[in-house]
């Protein structure tokens, strides 16, 4: 993210100009289209893909996740943050400085 | 007009120009279904004759030996491929391909006409080897089809792929179909296509390159086959009327074969469903021709696969590479093909 901090307040977007995704039995590949390289999501990482694609807000993303899996919040928002950073330092997902659509 | 008038243009044009301006459609007499496509040639081809042509028709023209120089003069070679094989680009985007001392083909830029031709060392089935599946296989990806390194069979009127690479026994395997009655759909290159009930394996040609201990232990009643080239032993073997299915099948599964170098002889035949990411990096490692590649040609490669996949499942087949251990192979296939 350019000149912020990564937080449940930041919103996302998935970027469909660099990436092809695919659900296929409960995972997610994609390719990358500025590389080339192909890339491959969980059960959990679909999750969150979709819930990106649906909200576009972490925030939100974050309370369904809560919803849908038994974990302490603090481990919940680490990973989620840490998948959305991954997927943002490949280019596939822009993030924005605050959450525009709280 | 005869194949040795080719290339001769107008003083001073571009002899490819000139092929295209001087031979019409109409002198490639032959027209045959092949892997779902038409394929008209100048020249008889080992293929079933087709009356209607298909909505993709590619033309085969032969041209003698003396036609490639000139071509060969203005191609931009791309490095990297061995020395007895070359391909590169002529400057209206066509591809020349080059198997030193045996073959050379010229593919139009637009991907529908292949001009050949062959050295007095090889055979026209060897040619037809070389043109069916490499250049046909070019010419299906210029146009935006993606087919795939395998080889398939029909059992019970269903289509099931064999994928690995050379080597790895998928035609022997075919061939240990065939002793139980079963029918070849294609060998080495499988193009599958999606209709509304699924996809589809069409039939390629109808015969299956081998090495000849594997022929006699299951085509002992075959005429003997046309050795290949003099850097491999295997025949190129005519199959009778009876062992090819002449029509499309449903694609039921594919079974990649896992590598001879990490099955020893003492192993027992394994067969596991692939994880999806598996499957995916499977079928794109079975995409041929991939020194073609551009970002909307990957684009096609995944979405293809993808479909693919979401539609046929992929397992990974484990087994000694014993010729006794292939009735059990096909028999557990079998026994695992979807209904």
């Amino acid at each position: 993210m350019v000149g912020g901090h990564l937080s449940l307040d930041c919103s996302a977007r998935i970027n469909n100009d660099n990436v092809v995704s695919r659900e296929l039995e409960g995972e997610t590949v994609m390719l990358d289209l500025k590389s080339g390289t192909y890339l491959g999501l969980n059960q959990v990482g679909t999750r969150v893909w979709a819930l990106i694609q649906e909200h576009g807000s972490l925030r939100r993303v974050f309370e369904e996740l809560q919803k849908e899996y038994d974990v302490p919040p603090e481990t919940l928002k680490t990973d989620l943050l840490a998948l959305v950073d991954e997927l943002a330092a490949k280019g596939l997902v822009s993030l924005g400085a605050t959450d525009e659509r709280k | 007009m005869s194949a040795s008038d080719l290339g001769r243009g107008a003083p001073g044009s571009d002899p490819v120009k000139a092929v295209v301006a001087e031979l019409p459609c109409g002198a490639c007499l032959y027209r045959y279904g092949v892997y779902g496509i038409s394929l008209r040639s100048e020249i008889p081809l080992a293929l079933p004759a087709q009356e209607t042509a298909s909505p993709l028709e590619f033309e085969l023209r032969i041209v003698p030996a003396s036609f490639f120089p000139d071509v060969a003069r203005q191609v931009k070679f791309v490095s990297g491929p061995p020395a007895w094989y070359q391909y590169g680009f002529l400057p209206d985007g066509a591809v020349y391909y080059r198997w030193l001392d045996n073959f050379e083909f010229l593919l139009s830029a637009d991907g529908h006409r292949i001009t050949g031709g062959w050295s007095d060392g090889t055979t026209i089935e060897a040619f037809q080897v070389y043109a069916l599946i490499w250049i046909v296989a070019s010419a299906l990806i210029r146009n935006g089809y993606e087919p795939l390194h395998a080889t398939c069979m029909e059992a019970d009127g269903k289509a099931v792929a064999f994928l690995g690479e050379s080597g790895f026994g998928k035609s022997s395997l075919a061939a240990c179909f065939l002793h139980a009655g079963h029918r070849l759909l294609t060998d080495d290159l499988l193009l599958a296509t999606k209709t509304r009930g699924g996809y589809v394996a069409n039939p390629g040609p109808p015969r299956l390159k081998l090495f000849p201990r594997v022929a006699k232990t299951f085509l002992p009643a075959n005429p003997w086959g046309t050795p290949m080239n003099s850097l491999t032993k295997k025949l190129i073997m005519p199959l009778l009327d009876h062992q090819v299915c002449w029509t499309y099948a449903p694609l039921k599964a594919i079974y990649l074969l896992e590598s001879p170098r990490k099955v020893s002889r003492a192993k027992e035949i394994t067969l596991e469903r692939l994880p999806v990411r598996d499957s995916l990096t499977t079928l794109l490692g079975s995409t041929v021709r991939r020194e073609m590649v551009d970002p909307q040609r990957t684009q096609r490669q995944f979405l293809t696969c993808t479909d693919l996949l979401a539609q046929v499942p992929v397992a990974r087949i484990s087994y000694p590479r014993v010729l006794e251990s292939l009735p059990k192979v096909r028999d557990m296939i079998l026994a695992d093909l979807p209904s």
